[in-house]
């Protein structure tokens, strides 16, 4: 397209023309990504090394005055690992960011089923209305549930009642973990719809048939025909949702308790709460590793779903 | 001096070697074919003549002149691509008329040229229709008045009938040659089926594994095939192991194993007991009762195994006693089952004393 | 549809309408809300435009959406010009370092984005956070969005039509200009109107970039949420998703590729 040139899968070889159309055009974002995307994480890096600075923020390199802090240090490493109440509340992230993507996809597999089943026609609409709540900011969303989980809403007042026959205390949904989970799982779900429903798509409805023909009831046909060929779309629905709940602060901070702390309102608490940014990159260091290490171990056991396809 | 050069050129993909050592000529107004197995390095070839792809060594010159430095928008070669590749955002008017708006010409010039070719191509109603809304037939031939409007030097066609039924291919290569004979402009076609090569080459190149093996017309390739490949990879043939006994003036004599000695074409300057094979088309070897062979100097007798019944001819897998299984065909000039031979017939071939050929290893 | 379905094809269904009612639910009661004549979210008591009305007279509000509106324009456009570069060059060419660069910042959780991306602003270009910030911000997250949606697109097309136009007699530029242009056009406009509300709608990476002054729709609404909830809230929440849910709709008749996901 841009100069000449041969597709191959082994090799290009360019003419001079095309080297520099080849730099005109990946090289404004190429430049703009290095300033604002690479450079940022490797200060971040850096950062995780420096101690705290006198009004927050960092302290310097190199001071004038010798006994002022400055320099480099593995102390807020040191610090992460002295109150296990840190690792704690790691593990408990791990913990809302697994059972968040279990529920998702439960609920989204019969969806994406429904879904990928449907006439190519109404295909596009059904993933319209799945993609159309999307449409409305986070926030909203996530308000959305103050409101239904609200103390005098509908819901409430008839779990309550409810509990109430029983001679059960009231419970309050706002302000705790359940809302934290529901809010989670309801932000995210789309993300599970999507690739699955992709992956379920180019599924041979004559597998099947086949099947149904050598004698497969219908629960023996979705558990060994359907669903280990959806596994790839599974993996890719995890990790798409996995990863962002690891990372979410919002979610908590406006729906949950005071127990229900997670990696995110720890990092936001360092960066503008105490203004302990060293503390505060080395938590984002951590929560980068374990990203990296999810999609890792995805990348492993997604590729092993793939031999059954 | 020829139209279109390539000298020892060589191009590699790592350490696969796609296009080995290859010269060839193509002369001006000739229909060339390049044949040969898929992954062969043919439409390497190709693309190394278009400017796609340039040589790791060895040159391409066109009118004596290297065609090294020239980019494939400056270079008079335009190519008919295996999926047409027509711009779908234009119609079929507008995909025509695009050399020629790119080499800025006159609107009136374009206009009028563009009219011109589509009459050629017959396709002067379709002239506001969109690519997608046209058949397989006539987009080829949008294809084909594309890259013919601006009269090009040379031609190429990237196995352009492929994607065509039967019928419509064969509709496709008479169209083909007319156009290639009205217009004069030099075709390279690239293809892997040989019977589209046989019909519609002035010269065909067999190429395998990046290789040429041989450059004849289509004729003299299919009746005098130079090596075991091209006489294996064009049409049907019968391929025996054989043994020079004697290559005398006029003749020569071959000794195949499990059937004794045969009489064959004459052999220039190869030795007694050169090993090769003995190759003869299955047209050429006569199928009948043991009376009706024995005045052709080779026959054996021998046992139908199978036979394949094609409508037009018959082709029968006879074996030979003791020997090896050679195929016979039979014109079934006769409608119904007259002169036939069913399997397990005790049966009789045999050849001339001038037919097939020896291809030395 | 297999046979024997009538009765699986019963609990399908009533799955996957389960899943869109939850999907919904909670949306259509923010909207409910908005009329509801009560300064509780509690029960229905009647209807009115009061808290539309307050809204229009909220200065504060006004003011944070016009900086929305904005930045998401600015950003969007910049987004798109770069993202549509990265996505040709991501198609065309095989460079790793551009495709890590261009799809992380989708994939990895928006706090760490912002939080480097705060570090970066002021510990080292000592950059006043505002309006500047957040568009920087904002750009960088949403050109991995248009990347993708302009290499997808591209991906699609015979990649022999872009060889025919250079065989044709077509100059590089010329090819781009008749032949790349036109073709990609639709999912560029697209991609530009996605980065458009994803800049409108995006609260982490503008929380920690916003800084002191400057307030955006989405941060507006937060602090409202934290301090006092009001039906007003809801009115704005809706006004909101109208606005995006009519630009995503748009996006999807110029491109219906868009829904066609590929991860």
């Amino acid at each position: 397209m841009l100069g000449c040139f041969c597709m191959t899968e082994q090799r290009t070889r360019l003419s001079a023309a095309a080297r520099l159309t080849k730099w005109l055009v990946s090289g404004p974002p190429f430049v703009f990504l290095l300033l604002f995307f690479a450079a940022p994480a490797l200060i971040m890096v850096l950062a995780s090394f420096r101690y705290p600075g006198e009004f927050g923020g960092l302290a310097p390199l190199a001071a004038a005055d010798p006994s002022t802090l400055h320099g480099l240090t593995l102390e807020t490493y040191r610090f992460f690992f002295s109150d296990f109440i840190y690792t704690e509340i790691f593990l408990k992230s791990f913990l809302v960011a697994s059972v968040t993507t279990l529920i998702c996809l439960v609920m989204a597999y019969p969806l994406a089923l429904l879904i990928a089943r449907s006439p190519s026609k109404s295909r596009d609409l059904m993933v319209l209305l799945v993609v159309l709540p999307f449409a409305s900011s986070f926030l909203v969303r996530v308000y959305a549930w103050m409101i239904l989980l609200g103390p005098q809403a509908a819901f409430s007042l008839f779990l309550n009642t409810l509990l109430g026959l029983f001679g059960m205390e009231p419970v309050q949904l706002l302000f705790s973990s359940f809302a934290v989970l529901a809010a989670m799982v309801y932000v995210h779900l789309p993300f599970m719809v999507l690739p699955l429903y992709t992956n379920l798509e180019k599924h041979d409805p004559a597998l099947l048939d086949a099947a149904q023909d050598l004698g497969a009831n219908a629960w023996q046909r979705f558990w060994r025909v359907t669903f280990p060929l959806s596994l790839p779309g599974i993996f890719s629905g995890s990790v798409l949702v996995f990863i962002p709940v690891l990372g979410m602060f919002a979610i908590p901070d406006i729906l949950g308790g005071t127990g229900d702390m997670l990696i995110g309102n720890l990092i936001k608490e360092q960066f503008l709460g105490t203004r302990d940014w060293p503390f505060g990159s080395t938590l984002s260091i951590m929560l980068t590793v374990a990203v990296l290490a999810c999609v890792w171990l995805a990348a492993r056991l997604g590729g092993r779903g793939r031999r059954y396809v | 001096m020829a139209l279109l050069e390539l000298r020892n050129v060589t191009r590699r993909f790592g350490d696969f070697v796609a296009v080995d050592n290859v010269s060839l000529s193509f002369e001006a107004g000739e229909f060339f074919t390049l044949l040969g197995p898929s992954g062969c390095g043919k439409t390497t070839i190709l693309r190394m003549i278009a400017g796609f792809d340039m040589p790791d060594s060895g040159q391409i010159l066109l009118d004596g002149k290297d065609l090294a430095d020239t980019p494939p928008e400056q270079r008079p070669v335009h190519t008919v691509f295996q999926s047409y590749a027509l711009f779908p955002h234009m119609t079929v008017a507008q995909n025509i008329a695009f050399p020629l708006k790119m080499a800025r010409c006159a609107p009136d010039e374009i206009r009028q040229r563009t009219r011109a070719t589509l009459d050629d191509v017959r396709l002067a109603d379709k002239a506001e229709n969109y690519p997608r809304e046209l058949s397989g037939g006539q987009q080829q031939r949008v294809a084909l008045g594309r890259a013919l409007i601006s009269r090009p030097r040379l031609l190429l066609l990237d196995e352009p009938l492929a994607a065509l039924d039967a019928k419509l291919r064969q509709d496709m290569q008479l169209e083909l040659i007319s156009l290639q004979r009205d217009v004069g402009v030099t075709f390279v076609f690239v293809t892997h089926a040989q019977d589209e090569a046989l019909a519609l080459s002035h010269r065909i190149a067999v190429i395998n594994r990046g290789r040429v093996e041989q450059v004849d017309e289509p004729s003299r390739l299919y009746g005098f095939p130079a090596n075991r490949f091209v006489a294996d990879f064009i049409g049907h043939i019968n391929m025996l192991d054989a043994e020079v006994v004697e290559a005398a003036h006029g003749h020569s004599r071959l000794l195949i194993p499990g059937l004794g000695e045969i009489t064959a074409p004459p052999l220039a300057g190869l030795a007694a007991n050169s090993k090769g094979a003995f190759a003869i088309r299955p047209e050429q070897v006569r199928i009948g009762l043991h009376s009706e062979v024995t005045e052709l100097k080779n026959h054996f007798p021998g046992v139908v195994r199978n036979l394949l019944y094609g409508g037009d001819v018959t082709v029968y897998k006879v074996q030979l006693a003791n020997g090896p299984t050679m195929e016979a065909l039979l014109p079934n000039s006769a409608p119904g089952r007259a002169e036939f031979f069913e399997v397990g017939d005790a049966v009789s071939v045999g050849w001339r004393h001038d037919a097939g050929v020896f291809l030395h290893d | 549809m297999s046979k024997g379905a009538g009765r699986r094809g019963i609990w399908l269904w009533a799955g996957a309408l389960a899943a869109y009612a939850f999907l919904y639910l909670p949306l259509v009661i923010v909207i409910a809300y908005s009329f509801n004549d009560s300064r509780l979210n509690a029960e229905w008591v009647g209807f009115t435009w009061h808290w539309y009305d307050v809204l229009l007279h909220d200065d504060d509000m006004l003011a944070a959406a016009l900086n929305s509106l904005f930045i998401a324009t600015v950003s969007s456009l910049a987004a798109t010009v770069l993202g549509t570069m990265a996505g040709i060059a991501l198609h065309r060419y095989n460079m790793k370092t551009l495709t890590f660069m261009v799809m992380t910042p989708v994939a990895m959780p928006e706090i760490l984005l912002g939080v480097s991306l705060l570090l970066f602003f002021i510990q080292v270009l000592n950059l006043t956070l505002g309006m500047f910030s957040i568009m920087l911000a904002h750009i960088t997250f949403s050109i991995g969005f248009v990347a993708v949606v302009v290499r997808t697109s591209l991906a699609g097309m015979d990649e022999s039509m872009f060889e025919a136009a250079l065989d044709l007699g077509a100059t590089p530029w010329n090819t781009f200009r008749y032949i790349t242009f036109p073709l990609i056009l639709p999912s560029v406009i697209a991609g530009g109107l996605m980065a458009f509300t994803l800049s409108l709608d995006d609260f982490v990476i503008t929380f920690f970039t916003a800084g002191v002054g400057v307030s955006t729709l989405p941060l507006r609404i937060y602090s409202m949420i934290k301090i006092a909830v009001t039906p007003e809230v809801n009115a704005v929440s809706t006004l909101l998703m109208l606005l995006t849910l009519t630009i995503i709709v748009l996006a999807t008749r110029i491109a219906p590729n868009l829904l066609r996901w590929r991860a």
